[in-house]
């Protein structure tokens, strides 16, 4: 087992609604691409389920093997399985990338991995994302270039080998080779049974990593599920069919500017 | 390299010795006199602080040599400490203060000769009812003089902390190079942190900046670390450690080192 359900999920950011009720569900070994255009709200998904604080769930259910998730602190959502690679690595100045490395390993483990277990898992881990070993040495994505930002996140998803990864955007900035590696690691771990839910706007990526089912997200809600034929539409056509097979705008829906709430505003500040 | 405990000879000491690393505990003396050393003409000279010294200590540093000064901020430090610099002398001076208690430490740095270049590091904690506060002067006096200022800090509880950095360019200090880079996070709620560079330049032919920044931890760096097992406060910790424990590596001694590094891992 290792199901994640997202029941009727409604987000905000900074009293914003973003997400606007989504449903969908990753069983284990399945791997669902998620797809929509730019701001829509796929990121936003991601970063709810691993608890991010700046996005706040207003209403609905993230269960993990029904157990629910939305109640767990972040750290407990990691060792439970589940695993956010990120769109924009943070740059941590200062915290040494093995020193990270292996207090993440060891938040997984009741005992503290050895020195040499460490090392060599490290040295593995990084020959299969091509990642010069002496880059555990450097600060944590600090100066790191895209792609090797990247492929440092695939190194701690072989570390950490969740029950479920989230990918999100893990091909973009990566040159061809990188996609091809990175895409036979996941593919791998996938093959192994690891369950993925990944975003990313490019067919190359998911013609390398074969999902099982596709999604795609307009407007903070899911509009449409189908499997790797609808990833190759999507990639022939854009999203244009949505309105005229289905109905479905995709035109974002911009907020006007409302008045009602600049006036809200300047009351708040006068209080104060 | 040698170890050579100078505590109980200071009142005779007054020229620092070569290729050793002189030490000076001032938890086993009292120093109420005013100290003044001399680093002699092309050498190079180590130096170790602990301690404290409530008196003034005045090192002149002379033509072509060099000091690298240590002060492991283990007592209530509360001292001034000078340097005149003349042609083509260098200083490096690096402190480390993770300890709990008030601090209020005055540096001041006089490069009066030609090409001489004055460097502080600091590396601090304040926590409890901590008020430190550090103010570290270069002056700047003749042509081609650098000064490097680089100062990290954190405040925890319901410390305070504050750093004056007053980079001053004399009139004729051409070429002159001043950097201050002062970084302060505030902990918890309760704290008062203070940047203050203060850059006074009387030339144009120079180049300076700084770069001062007083704000919260961020929160995406927890949010990252956190969504990789670890805990909120292994992640606070991580992220502290790697703010101030580089300051290490501007240390001589292995002891110090060492002690450094075992406070950072046990205390914060
Ligand atoms: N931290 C934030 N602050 C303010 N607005 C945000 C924040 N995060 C997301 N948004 C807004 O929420 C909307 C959805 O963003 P999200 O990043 O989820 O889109 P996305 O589908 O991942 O897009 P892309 O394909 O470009 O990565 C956007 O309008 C974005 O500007
Ligand atoms: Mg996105």
């Amino acid at each position: 087992m290792n199901k994640l359900e997202i029941i009727n999920l409604h987000v905000s950011v900074e009293d914003k609604e973003i997400l606007k009720g989504v449903n969908l569900t990753i069983n284990q070994g399945e791997c669902l691409a998620l797809l929509g255009p730019n701001g829509h709200g796929k990121s936003t998904l991601l970063a709810a389920i691993m608890g991010n604080p700046h996005y706040k769930v207003t209403q609905g259910k993230i269960l993990l093997d029904g157990e629910d998730v939305l109640s767990m602190s972040i750290d407990e959502r990691s060792k439970k399985g589940l695993f956010l690679a990120m769109q924009y690595p943070s740059e941590i100045p200062g915290v040494v990338n093995q020193d990270f490395l292996r207090a993440s390993m060891n938040a997984h483990r009741d005992t503290p991995i050895k020195l040499f277990e460490f090392y060599r898992s490290v040295e593995s881990a990084s020959k299969k994302v091509n990642l010069p070993l002496d880059m555990v040495n450097r600060f944590l994505n600090e100066g790191f270039s895209g792609g090797e930002k990247k492929r440092n996140e695939i190194l701690q998803l072989i570390l950490l080998n969740p029950s479920i990864a989230l990918l999100d955007e893990i091909d973009s900035g990566l040159d061809v080779d990188a996609i091809n590696t990175i895409a036979s690691v996941i593919d791998d771990l996938h093959q192994k049974g690891m369950s993925f839910l990944v975003v990313s706007h490019y067919a190359r990526l998911y013609d390398l990593i074969h999902p099982t089912h596709s999604a795609i997200m307009i407007n903070g809600k899911i509009v449409l599920e189908g499997d790797k034929t609808l990833i190759d539409r999507v990639d022939k056509e854009g999203y244009e069919f949505l309105k005229r097979e289905h109905g479905i705008d995709i035109a974002k829906e911009e907020k006007k500017m409302n008045t009602v709430s600049l006036g809200a505003c300047a009351v708040n500040q006068g209080t104060k | 390299m040698n170890k050579k405990d100078i505590t109980n000879s200071l009142k005779s000491v007054n020229v620092l010795e070569e290729k050793t690393l002189n030490y000076i505990d001032f938890t086993k003396v009292d120093s109420s006199v005013p100290l003044s050393f001399d680093i002699v003409e092309n050498s190079f000279v180590y130096l170790s602080l602990r301690g404290n010294c409530s008196s003034d200590i005045t090192f002149n540093v002379k033509e072509n040599s060099t000091l690298i000064l240590n002060i492991l901020f283990d007592t209530q430090i509360n001292s001034k400490v000078k340097f005149a610099l003349d042609d083509n002398a260098t200083i490096n001076v690096s402190g480390c203060d993770l300890m709990s208690s008030n601090r209020d430490f005055h540096l001041t740095c006089d490069l009066n000769g030609i090409n001489s270049k004055g460097e502080f590091h600091l590396a601090c904690l304040s926590s409890a009812n901590d008020n430190k506060v550090f103010d570290v002067n270069f002056n700047h006096l003749n042509i081609n003089t650098v000064s490097i200022m680089e100062n990290y800090g954190i405040s925890k509880d319901h410390s305070s902390l504050s750093f004056v950095g007053n980079s001053f360019i004399q009139r004729g200090s051409k070429k002159a190079n001043a950097r201050q880079i002062t970084k302060i996070v505030a902990f918890d709620e309760g704290v008062k942190v203070k940047a203050s560079p203060i850059l006074s330049i009387d030339e144009n032919d120079v180049i300076a900046s700084h770069g001062a920044s007083e704000g919260q931890v961020n929160q995406d760096h927890i949010f990252y670390l956190m969504s990789r097992g670890l805990s909120e406060e292994e992640a606070k910790k991580i992220i502290i450690l790697g703010y101030l424990s580089p300051i290490i590596n501007y240390f001589i001694d292995d002891d110090m080192k060492q002690e450094i590094s075992s406070h950072l891992d046990r205390g914060i």
